[in-house]
């Protein structure tokens, strides 16, 4: 036992007053020279006598069968008998990895696909003649295409004003 | 006249040398100071016999490896702490990818087996309560200081052993034991 261990098992005793005084004075002298124990306060120790007196377990009964059946299992088949079933991480790693890495493409997709992309279906096949205005960039085709947009909304939006009227017209005609 | 008990030394080294009588006394011996430390780091009885039942194991398989270099108690402690540690770190990974989040034995919810239990229920009844209170709040105590303290104040192992089997300066050792106490001090104010 080096001098630390034989200040700290003989810490309490020293405290209440247990030791002989030549003993006293060796702990004394240890603490004066050693950071560790000069740091040891009473509430530590404390804790280590509290530490020290808690029970010792022990496996349930039997435990020597088991441990001789589980050696010759071992020596025969490399396995051990175990108390716990093994569930193999595997096939739950595998599933999680699987889960993360479709959600992860998902979120790939979602955040890098443009509006109103048409995934592997020609454009063409959707739109017809956005093919011509994705080629052509130049800006009468541009101005031509806004214009026919424009153009579009605005006779959408007549038809709606005339409705309106119309209907507005009705309702006013008939107070 | 008394018949002095073999060593571990002498023990493991007529294990090696085929004797079987050799390795039940290793176990005899072994058995519930090893339960009680891989019980204080793992906090599950059915895992911890079962660690126990391997490092046993180890030690049978493997007894030709150790080497009177380190002491025996310092060897099988390593095997243990590792096998404990590498559980837990498997505990995480499977309360990680597991929904319920339970643990998988059965074996929990018995009672814990104390090695030394005396005569007097009222007695025991109240050693059981300070003994879950304590055990319970070294098993919060970060890894670190859980294991340091268990081996010095539970085992009651000397620092140069602990500095041996966690393969940590001496210094640090006992740097950590007195921060756990410390960390114990302020959370079982209560009990001393």
């Amino acid at each position: 036992m080096n001098d630390c261990e034989s200040f700290e098992s003989r810490y309490i005793d020293w405290k209440q007053g247990r030791l002989n005084s030549a003993e006293g004075e060796t702990l004394a002298r240890h603490a004066v020279n050693c950071r560790h124990c000069s740091s040891i306060g009473q509430g530590e120790m404390n804790i280590s006598h509290l530490l020290r007196n808690q029970p010792v377990y022990r496996p349930r009964n039997g435990f020597e069968l088991r441990l001789e059946n589980s050696i010759k299992a071992v020596e025969n088949n490399g396995k051990p008998i175990r108390l716990v079933k093994e569930v193999s991480l595997i096939p739950r790693l595998t599933a999680l990895g699987a889960g993360l890495a479709s959600g992860l493409a998902v979120g790939i997709f979602v955040l890098t696909a443009p509006v109103g992309d048409t995934g592997t279906m020609p454009i063409s096949a959707v739109a017809p003649g956005a093919t011509q205005l994705v080629a052509d960039n130049s800006p009468q085709v541009k101005e031509k295409s806004e214009d026919s947009l424009f153009s579009r909304r605005d006779s959408a939006a007549k038809v709606d004003s005339h409705y309106l009227v119309g209907d507005y017209g009705k309702v006013v005609s008939g107070r | 006249m008394s018949i002095e008990k073999p060593t571990d030394e002498q023990l493991i080294r007529e294990f090696q040398g085929g004797s079987a009588a050799a390795f039940d006394e290793i176990v005899r011996r072994y058995r519930n100071p090893l339960f009680s430390f891989i019980y204080r780091i793992l906090n599950d009885p059915a895992f911890t016999e079962d660690l126990l039942q391997e490092t046993f194991i180890r030690v049978w398989t493997n007894r030709d490896s150790y080497r009177e270099v380190a002491r025996f108690s310092t060897w099988i402690y390593t095997i243990a702490g590792n096998l404990a540690k590498s559980e837990l770190r498997r505990q995480k990974i499977r309360r990680w990818t597991s929904l319920s989040g339970s643990s998988s034995s059965d074996a929990d919810e018995r009672p814990l087996e104390i090695a030394d239990e005396s005569s007097d229920p009222h007695r025991d009844y109240e050693r059981r309560n300070i003994q879950q209170r304590v055990d319970h709040e070294v098993a919060k105590l970060p890894m670190v200081f859980r294991e340091v303290i268990i081996l010095r104040d539970v085992q009651e192992l000397s620092y140069e052993e602990i500095s041996e089997i966690l393969k940590i300066p001496l210094g640090t050792v006992k740097s950590r034991v007195n921060r756990a106490r410390l960390r114990l001090q302020k959370r079982l104010k209560d009990l001393v």
